[in-house]
């Protein structure tokens, strides 16, 4: 999907945590946000989503991770001890409930409901584009 | 007489034993059958919010195994407990929306579920293949900011 619709620039490509499995995934995911804050976010998203093992999910994991990432650690364990992106991820998660969001994984194509698999994106993707093109071609 | 009356004893015995074994042969394969069924429905292939009990599990799972590595993981979890009266709201109205998406086992991204090993090791392909190598990224979004649509993905890492 990356190469087909996002590498091609008529897509672009939005992660948002929607909480299902409690206090390691919510840690799990207010230590991305950390990360994203030295440009490390899809380095802890392929991680937590790659490996996905319990001991990644705690502090001492995440720590060690943001160390091998060469991020500031000092920096970075005080933004998960504050847990100074907790609001980002509650906020991101209620208005996931708000828009209908209610098990994942769950796909949006320009906020309408996506097709449950690769194919099926690409086809709604492309339609859209599709949409959009004679629209501005109409207008 | 008694000879006959021993013998009809004996027959009413093997009698009795053989209509029990045919009762407990009968019995075994509806418990194989409900532990079918119990599997069957042990198998997830998508999450939903509210799934208390499947849930839990791999979350305690964690939670154990982080108390054994990392006593300091305590941190993180001990302002969970403090979550404000909003979340419990959203929460509860996870459960309530929770409904069964049964085709969601094709999705292109799955956290978990039956094909777990492959889709791992499709992930790590894709990861290590470099995919986003000369791409617009900002935190959770990667992609030209200007592209006129937007794929959205809601998921959860565990």
């Amino acid at each position: 999907m990356i190469e087909q619709v996002v590498r091609t620039g008529l897509a672009r490509y939005e992660y948002r945590h929607f909480i299902i499995f409690g206090a390691q995934s919510q840690f799990a995911a207010m230590a991305t946000e950390c990360a994203g804050d030295q440009a490390a976010w899809w380095e802890f998203h392929d991680e937590y989503l790659l490996k996905g093992q319990a001991r990644t999910f705690t502090r001492t994991g995440a720590i060690e991770l943001a160390q091998r990432e060469g991020l500031n650690v000092a920096q970075f364990t005080q933004c998960i001890d504050n847990e100074e992106h907790r609001e980002r991820i509650l906020q991101m998660q209620q208005q996931a409930l708000a828009d209908g969001i209610s098990g994942t994984p769950t796909f949006r194509i320009n906020g309408q409901p996506g097709a449950r698999s690769l194919s099926g994106l690409l086809e709604q993707v492309h339609a859209a584009a599709e949409a959009a093109e004679s629209r501005e071609g109409g207008g | 007489m008694l000879r006959l009356g021993s013998l009809i004893a004996v027959l009413g015995l093997l009698f009795a034993a053989c209509a029990s074994g045919s009762d407990r042969q009968q019995a075994q394969p509806s418990a194989a059958s409900a532990q079918a069924d119990q599997q069957q429905n042990q198998a997830p292939t998508a999450y939903q919010a509210g799934q208390s009990e499947s849930a839990d599990q791999p979350a305690a799972a964690a939670a154990q195994a982080a108390e054994q590595q990392a006593p300091q993981t305590q941190q993180a979890s001990v302002p969970q407990a403090q979550q404000s009266q909003s979340e419990d709201q959203a929460a509860a109205q996870a459960g309530q929306e929770a409904q069964p998406q049964p085709g969601q086992a094709d999705a292109a991204e799955q956290p978990a579920g039956s094909g777990d090993t492959q889709d791992q090791a499709m992930v790590a392909q894709i990861v290590e293949s470099g995919h986003r190598a000369g791409l617009l990224a900002n935190r959770n979004v990667i992609g030209d900011p200007n592209a006129p649509i937007v794929i959205t993905e809601y998921s959860d890492f565990l």
